[in-house]
């Protein structure tokens, strides 16, 4: 069910489907959503969701950008509702999601500028973006898993999602009916 | 034939859906998340070799 949020403008290419929207909270920020392909997974063709802040003057996107925009639900209720809409491109394929603050390559980054007291084992910054998705998919789970299946990634394994689990990425796909 | 440079600080009024028209035209073909796509890939790689043992 499409939650209220921006209006988006679609492009579509091989293997490919991309939206732009503008937020509009203290600025107007203009944002890219990605669907792009990235290989198979159990012969099935995945795509990895990419998101983030498009630039006017360098012309490319910041996906570590935090905004602060004021409209942080809106945003997300966005990206949440072009997921139907890839679907609709592709519906016999996968979608992965991974937040950009996932990994090792986020700690390295992260570390040199970041004024919070973590000790070298743990970033309070890690991971805070696939666990808003996660979130959201423990909240609407009962609603969404009657269109979607759900799995969970980990480092090694991939199982079926169980609700109150942490996971570094998720898999969507599609259920037919 | 010379063109005329006009300089005014004016600005243009776009409506939204021509603007981001217009930057996805100027996005089209371009990678935007390449090193997300590379991780993402290496993930999937890794996922399957772990599957397929």
């Amino acid at each position: 069910m499409a939650k209220p949020g921006y209006h988006v403008t679609k492009d579509k290419s091989r293997l490919k489907v991309r939206f732009a929207f503008i937020s509009k909270g203290t600025n107007d920020v203009i944002k890219i959503i990605d669907y792009d392909y990235v290989g198979l997974r159990n012969d099935v063709k995945t795509f990895n969701l990419g998101f983030g802040d498009f630039d006017p003057l360098t012309g490319r996107v910041n996906d570590h950008a935090n905004t602060d925009n004021g409209d942080v639900y809106d945003v997300l209720n966005t990206v949440l509702n072009t997921v139907p809409q890839f679907f609709e491109e592709y519906p016999d394929h996968s979608l992965m999601v991974r937040g950009s603050d996932s990994g090792e390559e986020f700690i390295k980054r992260c570390r040199p500028q970041c004024k919070k007291k973590c000790n070298m084992n743990q970033c309070k910054n890690q991971n805070r973006r696939i666990n808003v998705y996660t979130q959201y998919v423990n909240t609407n789970y009962d609603e969404l898993a009657i269109d979607y299946n759900f799995l969970g990634g980990n480092e090694d394994t991939v199982e079926q999602f169980e609700k109150g689990k942490k996971y570094d990425t998720v898999f969507v796909s599609k259920k037919n009916h | 034939m010379k063109t005329k440079d006009i300089k005014t600080d004016n600005l243009v009024k776009v409506p939204e859906s021509a603007l981001l028209a217009l930057v996805l035209s100027q996005l089209k073909g371009v990678v935007l998340f390449p090193e997300k796509i590379e991780a993402a890939k290496k993930y999937l790689k890794h996922i399957n070799k772990k599957a397929a043992i």
